[in-house]
């Protein structure tokens, strides 16, 4: 799968503010589905709809214990979101550092103008 | 509906606002900085500076053209410039007479990214929060 089609996916599964909750939820440690059912009031159908949806792109993993279903987050599967995000801070980074130099040079040269321009 | 996240840069230059708009609107002048990456520029092939007017540009990506088309949104010389830039994120350039020259304030919105990226990670927003913090400091 290209890292764009991780990307997509990601963003599929993390495009649902239910989803997003129970991310949040699992970053502070493994949860059973009833606790999540419970906490934030999802009938059994619709949490596991969700929680399918995360499993597909790998983001929360789900183990069996006998009938207790407990899921816990993947949170590795998440570097390419924050990766791509980073990307957007470093590349705006260098761009306004570019724009600093550029604008430095231009005032440089008007100042005072380099041999080449002022000898003719 | 799909939540975006937005993020903000902000740099004050010892130029005033109008070479920095002309940096911004000056297809020659953009050339030489506007890019992608730390060390990719961007090959503009539209940049018409008016509201409607039409973006287009691209880099070579391994050997394989990516291209990215926006649209102007706002245009207000010197100060306001507001484009789409593929899909839905959309980039404001603020530039604001300052006095030692002019502060420019990107503001990168619709990133598909979640405020739950940053309870889990940590990364993004702090980074976002420490270029901030950096920026102050060094102003």
């Amino acid at each position: 799968m290209s890292a764009t089609d991780q990307l997509d996916e990601l963003f599929g599964a993390l495009a649902s503010a239910p989803r997003r909750d129970i991310v949040t939820a699992l970053t502070e440690g493994p949860v059973t589905t009833p606790q999540l059912g419970e906490r934030f009031g999802f009938s059994k159908q619709a949490l596991n709809r969700h929680v399918r949806e995360l499993e597909r792109c790998g983001l929360v993993r789900r183990r069996l214990d006998g009938r207790v279903h407990t899921l816990a987050l993947e949170p590795d599967r998440l570097a390419p979101l924050t990766e791509w995000a980073s990307l957007i801070a470093t590349a705006w980074e260098a761009n306004l550092d570019r724009l600093g130099a550029v604008l430095d040079e231009a005032s440089r040269s008007r100042s005072n103008p380099p041999p080449e321009s002022s000898s003719s | 509906m799909t939540t975006t996240h937005s993020a903000t840069f902000t740099r004050t230059y010892s130029a005033p606002p109008e070479r920095v708009w002309a940096a911004w609107t000056d297809v020659a002048v953009l050339a030489r900085w506007y890019g992608c990456a730390v060390d990719q520029l961007w090959t503009i092939h539209t940049w018409d500076v008016r509201p409607g007017g039409e973006l287009h540009v691209s880099m070579d990506f391994d050997g394989t053209p990516f291209v990215v088309d926006g649209t102007f949104l706002d245009v207000d010389e010197p100060t306001l410039l507001r484009y789409t830039f593929g899909g839905e994120q959309v980039i404001t350039v603020a530039i604001a007479a300052h006095p030692q020259g002019s502060t420019v304030t990107i503001t990168h919105d619709g990133l598909p990214s979640e405020a739950m990226v940053d309870t889990v990670t940590g990364g993004w927003s702090n980074s976002i929060e420490q270029l901030a913090d950096a920026v102050a400091a060094s102003v």
